[in-house]
């Protein structure tokens, strides 16, 4: 691959946005693009699209739309090389356990969402893993509900989209579809 | 003697093996989850054993990064709020609730477990989003600038203010009686004295105009500050008797006419 590609140079636009993304540390909104560079938003998605195709093909970076925004990453591929260089996966990677996971997945299929309903429906007590889930930002109180005591509400935040490379919650398969993937897990290895 | 022995038998095996409990952030936080689910009884653990066991691995370890040994902190207080539950009297009326789940029907259990299931598998469905997420790496930026309290940022801006003059060249020792003029700021003046500069101006205005309308005195200066400036000069000049102001329709203009001879001292 290397070599063969024609290099392409980038519009005004395309580089404008190059540089916004570099210097961001989260992801940029259309509206954002929209602020800095006084566009109409067709434009600077067309410039984005561009710009996303550009480093598909024979770059160590890659643009994606994540958590509602976009973001320059680098390339999947990559991962083993920048592990060792950079000690940053323990950092940059948040752990999580299958409990946290599982009561993240309730939160954001039910949000907003009491702790009395996750632990109804996965039938254990939450309150350690949701205080684990609020510090490390995932997941963020969202009022009171009406019930009884008023219990608080939960619901995820943008880390948590980040965290799973999901741009919006809707990104998520359905309750439906999830109850026949049992199978298609048990083919993946995925425990 | 010996219970030391063991200890350090027990650090040493402990620094040599490295324990990954799937599923869970490490062996501590499976406890927790057997502990909570009351799958151990949590009186009869020793936490201070732990702790000591613990401590002494990440000493030994020569490592101990503080999101771990926050970990730990949360985990042993979780523990130790479980432990101090457990041996408080109540503890145990939670026992009728038990009593109720081991009653549940083949039925419900059956419909418990068929809501759960989907929720299961979508925290299956986002552990393999995570796994494919974690090989995307980001540039790491510094932590957000603290935040600074008003004090705090008069210091900071003094600071900056003396760091721009040092650059510009002009550079002097900092006094301490810095000029607060900012460009394109108007630079504040006390009010009484804003009220006197503003009467002296309309009695040099006036003494060439004698008849004139509000909107006029005003012209293109249609500030706010400079309007209620304007009107409690005007008002300062009526109380003295040295103008009229009259008003025929309400929130019209106002008429200033002058009565007298103006005297400027």
């Amino acid at each position: 691959m290397s070599g063969s590609s024609a290099v392409k140079n980038l519009t005004e636009i395309e580089m404008k946005i190059e540089a916004i993304l570099f210097v961001a540390s989260q992801p940029v909104t259309l509206k954002e693009f929209n602020e800095v560079l006084s566009l109409k938003n067709r434009e600077i998605a067309q410039a984005l699209q561009n710009l996303q195709v550009h480093y598909d093909i024979g770059h160590g970076l890659s643009l994606k739309k994540i958590s509602g925004g976009w973001k320059l990453f680098t390339d999947p591929s990559l991962n083993e090389i920048l592990s060792v260089f950079r000690d940053t996966s323990e950092r940059q990677h948040v752990r999580l356990s299958k409990a946290a996971v599982e009561s993240l997945a309730v939160i954001a299929y039910n949000e907003p969402v009491t702790r009395s309903e996750i632990e109804e429906i996965r039938g254990v007590r939450c309150e350690r893993v949701i205080e684990t889930l609020l510090s490390h930002g995932l997941i963020r109180i969202a009022g009171r509900g009406k019930g009884t005591g008023s219990p608080l509400l939960y619901r995820t935040t943008p880390d948590f989209l980040d965290i799973f490379g999901l741009d919006s919650i809707s990104e998520l398969p359905t309750l439906d579809e999830l109850k026949d993937l049992s199978a298609e897990f048990s083919l993946t290895g995925v425990e | 003697m010996f219970q030391e022995a063991e200890a350090v038998r027990t650090i040493k095996r402990l620094s040599e093996l490295e324990v990954s409990v799937e599923g869970f952030s490490g062996p501590l936080d499976l406890l927790c989850c057997l502990v909570e689910n009351r799958q151990v009884e949590i009186s009869l653990i020793k936490i201070s054993e732990i702790v000591g066991i613990y401590g002494a691995f990440l000493s030994g370890s020569g490592k101990a990064p503080l999101n771990v040994i926050a970990d730990f902190i949360s985990a042993t207080a979780g523990l130790i709020l479980e432990k101090v539950l457990s041996l408080l009297p109540g503890y145990f009326q939670e026992s009728p609730e038990k009593k109720t789940e081991r009653e549940v029907s083949e039925e419900e259990l059956r419909m418990i477990l068929e809501r759960y299931l989907p929720y299961r598998n979508a925290a299956r469905h986002l552990l393999v989003l995570k796994s494919e997420r974690d090989l995307l790496f980001s540039p790491e930026h510094e932590e957000e600038s603290p935040l600074y309290t008003l004090g705090d940022l008069f210091s900071l801006s003094s600071l900056w203010w003396d760091l721009l003059e040092k650059k510009a060249g002009k550079s002097k020792i900092n006094t301490g009686k810095r000029s607060l003029h900012l460009e394109g700021m108007p630079v504040p003046v006390p009010d009484e004295k804003q009220v006197e500069t503003r009467i002296s101006e309309l009695m040099v205005f006036l003494e060439r105009v004698k008849d004139v309308n509000l909107r006029r005195v005003m012209g293109s200066q249609s500030d706010i500050p400079r309007f209620v400036v304007t009107i409690l000069a005007l008002l300062e000049l009526s109380r003295l008797g040295k103008i009229s102001l009259q008003q025929e329709e309400m929130f019209g203009d106002v008429r200033i006419i002058c009565c007298e001879k103006l005297d400027r001292n």
